[in-house]
This record gives C-alpha cells, sequence and structure tokens, in this order.
C-alpha cells in the first residue's frame, strides 16, 4: 500500500501510467460528452415552462459543481504538497488551478445566458451566484500568486498557503452570501426551475454531461500535469530520451 | 546576560512595544491610511448624489469598504521594513513561539492602524447622514471587523512581502477572503436601521475574529517563511 | 428511443426563440473547452522543440557541461 503511494507520488511513473491510460480516457470522455450534448441539445422534450432554453442546464450544472470540487481536489493536493513535500501534488494542484478556473468561469457565463430569460436579468446577487463569483476570484488570485514568484519552490509553495486559506474561508463566504440574500429580497422571483412537472427523460442527457464533464477534468488535468512534469524534470535522463524519440513537427 | 532572559513574555512584550514604536515614529504609515479613508468616503456624495436619503442607504456599505481598503493599505509597514532591513528573519530565527510573535505584532500594528479608523468612522457617518442608531453597530462592527481584517491581510502581506512588487496582488489575493467580514459587518448596521435585534451578528462577527486569531497566525508564519528565502 | 425534437434544422438553430441564449452559452462552452483541450497540446510542442534545442546545444559544446 505504502510502497503503492509512493510510486505513484514519483512523476516519472505518473507520466508513463498516465501514456497508458490516456486513450481510454480520452475516448469515455469524448463518447459522453458527445451523447449527452446532442442527446441535451436535440433530442431530450423541452421544459415545459422554459421551453428550448432550459437545454443550457445540461452545460451549466455541471461545470458549475465541477468547478467547486476542482477547489477541493486542489486543496487536497495542496495539503500533500506542504504536508509531504510532494512535488507531483503541486504539479496537479498548479493544473487544477487553471481547470477549475475556466470550469468556474463556463458556469457563470452560461448560468447568466440562462438567468437572463427565466429571471429576467443576466446576474442577481443570489448566494449561488455570488459564492461562485467569489470562488473564481481565489482561483484568479491563486494563480496571479503562483507566477508572481521567480523561483519555482517559493510560488508553489505560497499558492499552496493561499488554496488552503481559501478552503477555511469558502463555506465561510457561502454562509455570508446566504445570510445576505436574506437580508436584501432578490430582485426577482427564483421559480423557473421546477422539475417536478418533467418527465425523467430530460434529466438523462445530465448524466452524460455530468459524468462527460468530470472525465474532462481528469483528462485536462492530467494533460496539463504531463506538461509540468517534463518541465521540472527536464534533466533527467528518461526526459531527455523521451524528447529524442519524440517524432519531429515542422 | 540580562538580555537573554526576557522569556516569552518579555520577548512579545518587546515585539509589541517595538511595532507601535515603529509606527510611530513613521507618522505617514498611520495617517496616510486614515486620509484615505477620510478622502475616498467623501468622494461618494461628490460622485454620486448628495441626498441624505440616498446617503444614508449606502452609508453602511461605504464606510464599511473603504475601512477594508485602508486596512488593506496599511499592511505594507506591517512587514515591509522587517523584510527589507533582515528584522523579519531574526523574528523566524527567535526561540520564542513565532505563532504568538506574529499576534504580538499584528496586535500592534492593529492599535495605531485599526483602532483609528474605529475612532473615525463616526464622523464619517456624520457626513454620509447615518441615523444616529446606526453608530453604535456600526463602531462595534468596527472594532471587531478590522482586527480580522489585519489578521486576513497580514496572510496575503506576508505572502506577497518578498515580491517587491505586490501592491496590487494583494488586493487579488484578500478581498475575496474578506467579503465575510464585510458582509457580516455591513449587515449588521442595516439590521439595526431596520430595527431588527443585531447581537447574533455580533456574535458571528466575534466568532470570525476568534477563527482568525487561531488560524491566521499559522498561515502569516508558514507565508513568512516562504517569503523570506 | 429519443426522437429528434425538432421539425426542422431551421428550428433547432431557433431554440423557440431562445437561440441568443442557448447558442451563446454553448458558444462560451466551446470556445472555452476547446482552449483547454489545444493548449496542453500547444505546450507540449513548445517544450519539446526547447528541450530538444537544449540537448543540441549540449551535445555541440565540448567538453560536455552538466547543469
Amino acid at each position: 500500500m505504502w510502497q503503492w503511494l509512493y510510486k505513484l507520488g514519483s512523476p516519472r511513473y505518473f507520466y508513463d501510467m498516465t501514456t497508458v491510460f490516456l486513450p481510454w480516457l480520452r475516448g469515455v470522455t469524448y463518447f459522453l460528452l458527445i451523447v449527452g450534448l446532442v442527446w441535451g441539445l436535440g433530442f431530450a422534450p423541452p421544459d415545459y415552462q422554459m421551453k428550448d432554453n432550459y437545454r443550457i442546464i445540461y452545460i451549466h450544472v455541471p461545470t458549475a459543481l465541477g468547478a467547486m470540487w476542482v477547489y477541493a481536489m486542489m486543496a487536497a493536493m495542496a495539503a500533500m504538497h506542504m504536508i509531504w513535500n510532494l512535488k507531483l501534488a503541486d504539479m496537479v494542484a498548479k493544473s487544477c488551478a487553471w481547470v477549475g478556473a475556466s470550469y468556474c468561469a463556463v458556469g457563470l457565463v452560461t448560468g447568466s445566458f440562462w438567468g437572463k430569460p427565466t429571471w429576467g436579468v443576466y446576474w442577481i446577487w443570489d448566494a449561488k451566484l455570488t459564492a461562485m463569483l467569489i470562488l473564481f476570484f481565489i482561483y484568479i488570485g491563486v494563480i496571479a500568486l503562483r507566477s508572481a514568484f521567480d523561483s519555482e519552490t517559493s510560488g508553489s509553495k505560497a499558492a499552496s498557503v493561499l488554496t488552503l486559506v481559501g478552503v477555511v474561508n469558502l463555506p465561510i463566504i457561502y454562509y455570508a452570501a446566504q445570510w445576505w440574500n436574506t437580508l436584501h429580497q432578490p430582485p426577482s422571483d427564483l421559480g423557473g426551475s421546477a422539475t417536478g412537472a418533467n418527465p425523467p427523460e430530460i434529466w438523462i442527457p445530465v448524466f452524460f454531461t455530468g459524468f462527460g464533464l468530470i472525465g474532462l477534468v481528469f483528462l485536462l488535468v492530467i494533460l496539463r500535469t504531463r506538461n509540468e512534469i517534463l518541465w521540472r524534470e527536464r534533466r533527467a535522463q528518461w526526459v531527455q530520451d523521451l524528447v529524442q524519440g519524440e517524432p519531429r513537427r515542422a | 546576560m540580562s538580555r537573554y532572559s526576557l522569556g516569552v513574555f518579555g520577548s512579545l512584550r518587546a515585539t509589541f512595544t517595538r511595532e507601535l514604536l515603529i509606527l510611530w515614529r513613521n507618522p505617514g504609515d498611520i495617517v496616510n491610511p486614515l486620509m484615505f479613508f477620510v478622502i475616498a468616503v467623501s468622494l461618494f456624495p461628490l460622485g454620486g448624489d448628495s441626498d441624505p436619503a440616498y446617503l444614508s442607504g449606502i452609508a453602511a456599505g461605504v464606510v464599511w469598504v473603504t475601512a477594508l481598503l485602508a486596512v488593506m493599505l496599511s499592511m505594507e509597514s506591517l512587514f515591509r521594513g522587517d523584510y527589507e532591513d533582515g528584522s523579519l528573519e531574526q523574528l523566524l530565527l527567535s526561540p520564542q513561539p513565532l505563532y504568538f510573535h506574529l499576534l504580538a505584532k499584528v496586535a500592534g500594528h492593529w492599535l495605531l492602524s485599526g483602532l483609528p479608523l474605529v475612532l473615525l468612522s463616526p464622523l464619517l457617518a456624520l457626513m454620509l447622514a447615518l441615523p444616529q442608531d446606526a453608530y453604535a453597530p456600526l463602531m462595534i462592527g468596527l472594532l471587531l471587523g478590522t482586527p480580522t481584517l489585519t489578521l486576513i491581510g497580514a496572510i496575503g502581506m506576508a505572502l506577497t512581502v518578498g515580491l517587491g512588487r505586490g501592491g496590487l496582488l494583494l488586493a487579488v489575493l484578500v478581498l475575496p477572503l474578506s467579503i465575510p467580514v464585510l458582509v457580516f459587518g455591513a449587515g449588521m448596521v442595516q439590521t439595526a436601521l431596520a430595527g431588527l435585534p443585531y447581537t447574533g451578528l455580533v456574535a458571528l462577527l466575534g466568532a470570525l475574529l476568534v477563527l482568525a486569531l487561531s488560524l491566521a497566525p499559522l498561515a502569516i508564519g508558514a507565508a513568512l517563511r516562504i517569503s523570506i528565502n | 428511443m429519443p426522437e429528434f425534437q425538432f421539425d426542422s434544422v431551421a428550428d433547432f438553430f431557433a431554440m423557440s426563440g431562445y437561440a441568443f441564449y442557448v447558442w451563446m452559452a454553448y458558444g462560451f462552452f466551446f470556445a472555452v473547452m476547446f482552449w483547454n483541450l489545444i493548449q496542453p497540446r500547444l505546450a507540449r510542442r513548445k517544450l519539446m522543440k526547447l528541450l530538444r534545442a537544449r540537448q543540441v546545444r549540449e551535445q555541440n559544446a565540448a567538453p560536455p557541461v552538466r547543469e
């Protein structure tokens, strides 16, 4: 068990393992996403109230939830990096920040395009939206802090500390936003997402896009991490051999 | 050998008084954030509307947001000088627990940067036509909130002190993290204005302060160790 | 098996009047995910070029210097 963990922490082992694993992950992810999106856009029955606008939900819900789970993953990696000084954990955390920020942005933008016809406005200061926006700011902060350091190790450590500070803060922020929302009446009524009147078929594509987008998280994180491994291990013999074996491109 | 027998409390008091002395001898570091506080608040009636009804509606938010920004601007003097003359390194090397040293340092800093903001806030509330009932919740809120903001700001400052050009980055890091304090603090004034009891929010702000007091020095310490090497 | 819900392709693009919102949301989604997928590929190509240049430089240097 410990040996396995130790091996998994080695960048080279991670690289070799993902080389085998990647085509499968890529295939499954693309399959789920294509089925889910085609089904969701064309074949799922329209919502009785929102007509075809609700089709945004198929990408909105998974990306918004994904953005939060990626932060949890990034925080776990940051903790592993701080406690055991595991370099690979930090490389994964660095990849997570970019993927999470992009999911967060997609969640916010698709949410506001869904909100305009549903609520009449692009943006309301609802607890979920506010917390999501702040999550996006924190992602940006982590990325900015890491890139501000010239030294790789200092930047990594600083980003880890900030990530962990953020993880303590996020539940408080969500709670604060929720409390604040009860003080100020939201500008429009939040109804419209009633699901009871809809047939279950409407929700089937969510499972496809949901698992597809989770697969995409892992795919994107792994792809970014592999590049990071090659860069940080550039002096190792195995990377040198790999560079030599790589086919040349114009 | 009397200098080596200060003991934990003696050395904490030394850190505390040193912080006060340094700020006292650089009055600009105390006065400038305060001046920013006053000037920024007085821009709102000029940029918006000087109608008292409008002003009293936004007063709580304006005072709180500018107080938050003023605290952040005052952070520069917390670690910058010590970083440049090497005394920060001495602090990290000292045999006494770093946690308490950092608490003493932040406490000293707050006493000359946060507390004046609290004391000045009624004047600004007056300029923004805030009703009299709301003065007490505003001041109590700031009294409990500014130490928390100082502690959060100190984390950001500790992370960026080694960068030299940290000013804007500090804002990007710290502002999202200080939102809960802002929400509860400004919300407390609004609650009082609505005639509702606000003691629950006092407790919440107190809880945030206790949380920050217990966890922030750990993060500040870790961040300083990163910035030093 | 679910059926295609729209009468024509034009109908599909019209999204019962919500075309702007639906296609803007999906457009942004595809743009971001496309960038997400293409970025590692471009980065890898650039990295390989750089590492290969380093190798060539080190081979040509005599005597070989360890970094």
